[in-house]
C-alpha cells in the first residue's frame, strides 16, 4: 500500500520543488529543453532540418526550423515534453542497466545539441548547466539511486509540461496553440485542454506502471 | 570799509576799538579768507560738477556695456546657428546618397561573418519557422 502512494509522493514532491525558487529553475530549463528539442526532432522526423534551438533563463525557448509539417511540430512541444517525462519514468522503472543506457543517451543528445544547434552564449551556458546535472547523475549516485533520480527527473518534467500549457491562456494568441488554431481553425483552447487531458492520462498510466512494476 | 560777509563780524569789533594798522591787516586777512572760501566753494561747485560729467560719462559707458552685451549673444548665437546650419547643408550635401540604417544593419551583419558556412546558415534562417 505504501509502494502505492510512493508515486503520488514523489509527484507531489516534483509539484512543491517546482514552486520553489532557485531550486526549481534548471529543472524548467529541462523541460524548456524537451519542448524545444520536440520540436525540432519533429522537424527532422517530417522532412525538415532545425536552424537553432534557444533556451532563456525565465525557463521560455525558442526552436527555429526550415521545412517539415507545421501541424506535428507546433503539436509536438508540449506533447513532446509529456513523452519525455514518461520516457524517463518508465525506463527508469524497467532496470537499473537501462537508466543507465538511457542517461548516456541524453549526455549525447544534450552534447549533439550543443554542438550542431546552440548558437549563443546563453543557451550554451544552460544546456552545459543541464549536461552537467546529467553527468553528476550518472557519475556520483549509484546505479539504485540512478534511477530514482531518473525517475524524479521524469516526474519534474511531467509536472512541469502538466502546467505550461496553462499560461497559453493568457488571451494573447501567442506559442503552439496560436500556432495550430491558425493552421486547424480548432480554438487555441481546445489545443490547450488536449495537452493538459494527455499529461493527466500521462500521469495516471505511469502510476500504474509504477504500481505494477513493484509487484 | 564794510564787509558785508557775515563772516566777518568777528573782524568788525577791533574796528570800534580805533586800532587803525590792525584793523587793515585783519581787513586783508578778512578778504584773503573770503576769496579762500569762495575758490572753495568753486572748486566744490566744480568738482560737483565733474563728478556729474564723469557719471554722464559712465552712464554712457554702461548703457554702451549693456548694447554691447546685448549685442554678443545674438552674434555669437547667430554664429552657432550658421555653424549647425553649414553642418546641416554639409550633412544634405553629403547625405542624399547614404545608406539607411537598415541597410547599414545588414551590411554590418553580413560583413561581420566571415566563413561561407556561417553565411549559408545566416540565408538559411530566412524563411524559416519559429516555435516558442
Amino acid at each position: 500500500m505504501a509502494q502505492k502512494y510512493q508515486f503520488w509522493l514523489m509527484f507531489l514532491a516534483a509539484f512543491i520543488i517546482l514552486q520553489l525558487p532557485f531550486i526549481s529553475i534548471p529543472f524548467k530549463w529541462l523541460e524548456s529543453y524537451f519542448h524545444e528539442i520536440s520540436h525540432g526532432l519533429t522537424a527532422l522526423v517530417t522532412g525538415g532540418n532545425i536552424v537553432r534551438i534557444q533556451l532563456f533563463p525565465n525557463g521560455a525557448g525558442l526552436c527555429t526550423t526550415r521545412g517539415g509539417s507545421s501541424f506535428l511540430i507546433s503539436l509536438m512541444g508540449y506533447g513532446g515534453a509529456i513523452l519525455w517525462g514518461c520516457l524517463f519514468f518508465s525506463l527508469a522503472s524497467i532496470h537499473r542497466k537501462v537508466a543507465q543506457f538511457f542517461s548516456l543517451l541524453l549526455v549525447i543528445l544534450l552534447a549533439g545539441s550543443i554542438v550542431l544547434w546552440v548558437r549563443d552564449l546563453l543557451t550554451l551556458f544552460i544546456v552545459l548547466v543541464l549536461l552537467a546535472l546529467v553527468l553528476a547523475q550518472l557519475k556520483y549516485s549509484s546505479q539504485k539511486h540512478l534511477q530514482t533520480l531518473l525517475k524524479m527527473t521524469g516526474l519534474l518534467v511531467l509536472a512541469n509540461s502538466l502546467m505550461s500549457p496553462l499560461y497559453l491562456l493568457d488571451g494573447q494568441a501567442r506559442g503552439d496553440g496560436a500556432a495550430l488554431a491558425d493552421i486547424t481553425y480548432i480554438p487555441e483552447v481546445i489545443w490547450v485542454l488536449l495537452w493538459f487531458t494527455a499529461g493527466l492520462f500521462a500521469t495516471y498510466r505511469l502510476s500504474r506502471i509504477s504500481f505494477t512494476s513493484r509487484h | 570799509m564794510q564787509v558785508n560777509n557775515s563772516a566777518n563780524f568777528v573782524s568788525q569789533a577791533p574796528i570800534a576799538l580805533g586800532n587803525n594798522s590792525s584793523v587793515q591787516a585783519q581787513e586783508q586777512r578778512a578778504r584773503v579768507a573770503a576769496r579762500e572760501t569762495q575758490s572753495a566753494e568753486e572748486s566744490k561747485s566744480q568738482k560737483s560738477q565733474l563728478d556729474a560729467d564723469t557719471r554722464q560719462r559712465f552712464d554712457i559707458d554702461e548703457q554702451a556695456i549693456a548694447l554691447i552685451e546685448r549685442e554678443q549673444p545674438s552674434a555669437y548665437g547667430d554664429s552657432n546657428n550658421n555653424a549647425q546650419q553649414s553642418n546641416q547643408q554639409n550633412s544634405y550635401s553629403s547625405g542624399y546618397d547614404a545608406p539607411s540604417n537598415q541597410n547599414k544593419l545588414a551590411v554590418a551583419a553580413y560583413q561581420s561573418v566571415d566563413t561561407l558556412a556561417a553565411r549559408d546558415n545566416i540565408e538559411q534562417v530566412f524563411g524559416v519557422d519559429l516555435f516558442a
